[in-house]
Parts: structure tokens; C-alpha cells; sequence
């Protein structure tokens, strides 16, 4: 009896059909365009960064410093899905890789928050510039 | 077969499959990660890439929040007193172009011409050593205004994270030599597709690293 697309079969039936994904990789003219949407994706970035006027203390701020980071995680999405085609092999590849990406991410969040990198404790002068631990504000 | 029947799991991906229809007669499956005798049927090279990659998320994950923590910290010279932007801007570019020369290389061995394989590669170590140049510069100015490795804690967390990258970007340039160098001695042929692949994960691994690095360290002080 051989097993087809059953159980642990699968696995070998879906790298099979790599082949038939590999010829829908995009072809070299949408290299081309996906390489200038990048482009201009960085120019946008750039632009923005001057129309925020570092050091962001004005009204529009936020909206000017979340479209830099929109922009970042897209170009960081298209090239993972283009260019390392994680849109067309196989959705193991792409497991493992975003398994050690949201582990990065969720484990450094943490440590910040730990931290307190969250407070205003920066601005407000409250912490001991010559320490590695942020200290308490001062009762009274 | 009733339904309480096991399984029986196919010892290979042929087994499983069948033997390879007549349209891919003379396509090398092990190159593309088919073929391979083991559990998942996939390529264990490509796959051990994206295990690296996976990992080295958390290699840059430290690095990054250790520059978040210390941007701040410490007296003298910060990060709104050395970076050049513009110049940054170029640097970023040039990376991301070698990027999409690097997807031109993979897709030419894939097609099995050599030259254009040859010329990708190429043109994609060239752009790579004009990053590494544009951070030589950088360092040395940054040095030269006073910013040393010790200076205070924002220097040493930015040459730290800045310079790990570099070093990523410079063992990419190393890789990409040596397959430039194979294909010159005609043992880079279409049948080892996957290593130029693989390679290419890496350069584009380095790429969005910095996609990051440059909007969290540089645009967004």
C-alpha cells in the first residue's frame, strides 16, 4: 500500500508540489518592481524623517514616528516574502523563521519592560544616570 | 483500509509521491529539496539556514533592545550629534539593491546560465563591500568627532549592534566570493542550485536586519 497525501505523508506530497511552487516564483521583471517598491518605500521613510524634524516634539509626532514603523515592518514583510520566498516554499521555512522572530520579539519586549523602558523616568530626571538599574523617585 | 487501520508512514517522499512525473525528467528534485530521504522531504541544508536565521533573530533581538536601554544613557556625544542621514540613506539603499541582485543571481543559476550568475554575484559583493565602505567611513568619522567604542553607553551599544551587522554583511561578501569563485572552476552548476539559494537567504537576512536597524537606531532617534 503506498500512503498518498494521508498523514505523514503529507509532508512528502507537499514537497512535491515545491516544484510546481518554484515555477510561480516571481519571474525577474517583478524582481524589478518589487526592488523599486522598496526603493521608494525608503524614500518615503527618509522624507518622513525630515518633515518629523527630529526631535519629534511636535503634535504630529506620533503619527510621523508610526509611519516610519508601518513602513519598516512592510519593506521587512516584502522582502522576507518576495525576494526569500517565504510566499511560495514551503509554510515550514516560514514557521520556523517567525517561531525565532515572535521568540526575539516577545523576549526583548519583556526585558525592556523589565527595565522600564516604558516610563518617563528619562525625561523626568528621576533615574541614576551612572546606574544600570533605573532607581525610585525620591519620596517627598 | 478501515478507519482504525495505522498509517503506514512512507519511508521517502517517493514512496509517498510516486515516482516523478515525465515533465520533470532532467530536473535535479535533491537541488530544489525534493528527493531528500528524510522525514519532511525537505532540503536539511535550507532548512538548517532558516534554523540559523531563526536564532540569529535573537542575536540581533538582544542587540537592539541593549541600544534601545543605553541610547540614552550616559554623557557627551549622542545620536543626534553624529548621524549623517542622508549619507545613512544611500548606505541603506545600496544594501536593499543587493538585495534584488542577489534574487537575480538565484534566479539565474535556476535557469542554469552561468554568466549572468557570475555577473549577479558580482554585482552584489560590489554593492555589499560599498556598504561595508560606507560604515568604515562612518565609524571613522564618528571616531574622529570624539564618539570612541567606550566614549559612554550609547557608543558602546551602537558600535556593538552597527558592528555585529557589519560583520554579518562582511561574511556574506565572503560567501558570495567563494561562489563566484566556484562557478569561475565550473563547480557551480545548475545541480547546486540550492547553495546559491541558501547564500541568498542569508545576504537578505543581513538586508532586513538592517531594514530594522536603520529605522529604529537612525530615523527614529
Amino acid at each position: 500500500m503506498t500512503v498518498t497525501h494521508e498523514g505523514t505523508a503529507d509532508a512528502g506530497y507537499e514537497a512535491a508540489t515545491d516544484e510546481a511552487r518554484h515555477e510561480h516564483h516571481p519571474s525577474d521583471a517583478q524582481y524589478w518592481k518589487v526592488g523599486l517598491a522598496l526603493g521608494l518605500i525608503t524614500l518615503l521613510e527618509v522624507g518622513t524623517y525630515f518633515i518629523a524634524d527630529p526631535p519629534y516634539d511636535h503634535e504630529l509626532a506620533p503619527l510621523l514616528i508610526g509611519s516610519l514603523i508601518f513602513m519598516m515592518v512592510l519593506k521587512f514583510v516584502v522582502i522576507g516574502a518576495y525576494f526569500m520566498h517565504l510566499k511560495f516554499d514551503n509554510r515550514l521555512f516560514r514557521n520556523v523563521f517567525v517561531a525565532g522572530l515572535l521568540l526575539a520579539v516577545g523576549v526583548y519586549l519583556a526585558v525592556l519592560t523589565a527595565f522600564e523602558f516604558w516610563t518617563d523616568r528619562y525625561e523626568d530626571g528621576t533615574y541614576d544616570q551612572d546606574s544600570f538599574l533605573v532607581e525610585d523617585a525620591p519620596a517627598g | 483500509m478501515t478507519d482504525n487501520a495505522p498509517t503506514r508512514v512512507a519511508a521517502t517522499p517517493t514512496e509517498a509521491t510516486g515516482p516523478a512525473p515525465d515533465h520533470l525528467d532532467g530536473v535535479d528534485l535533491e537541488s530544489w529539496g525534493l528527493g531528500t530521504n528524510n522525514a519532511t522531504g525537505l532540503s536539511n541544508n535550507k532548512l538548517g539556514m532558516w534554523l540559523f536565521l531563526g536564532s540569529d533573530c535573537l542575536l540581533f533581538g538582544a542587540l537592539i533592545s541593549t541600544y534601545l536601554l543605553m541610547r540614552h544613557r550616559g554623557t557627551g556625544i549622542g545620536p543626534e550629534d553624529v548621524f549623517d542621514i542622508p549619507f545613512t540613506s544611500v548606505s541603506s539603499f545600496v544594501l536593499l539593491m543587493s538585495s534584488m541582485s542577489m534574487v537575480f543571481a538565484v534566479s539565474a543559476i535556476a535557469r542554469g546560465d552561468d554568466q549572468k550568475l557570475r555577473l549577479w554575484l558580482l554585482v552584489t559583493s560590489l554593492l555589499g563591500g560599498t556598504f561595508i565602505a560606507g560604515q568604515v567611513y562612518e565609524f571613522t568619522s564618528f571616531y574622529r568627532e570624539g564618539l570612541g567604542y567606550t566614549t559612554n553607553l550609547f557608543s558602546s551599544a551602537f558600535y556593538s549592534l552597527t558592528g555585529f551587522h557589519g560583520v554579518h554583511v562582511t561574511v556574506g561578501i565572503i560567501m558570495l566570493m567563494s561562489l563566484f569563485v566556484l562557478s569561475l572552476t565550473g563547480r557551480l552548476k545548475q545541480d547546486r542550485a540550492e547553495t546559491v539559494e541558501i547564500v541568498g537567504l542569508y545576504w537578505h537576512f543581513v538586508d532586513i536586519v538592517w531594514v530594522l536597524i536603520f529605522t529604529i537606531v537612525y530615523l527614529i532617534p
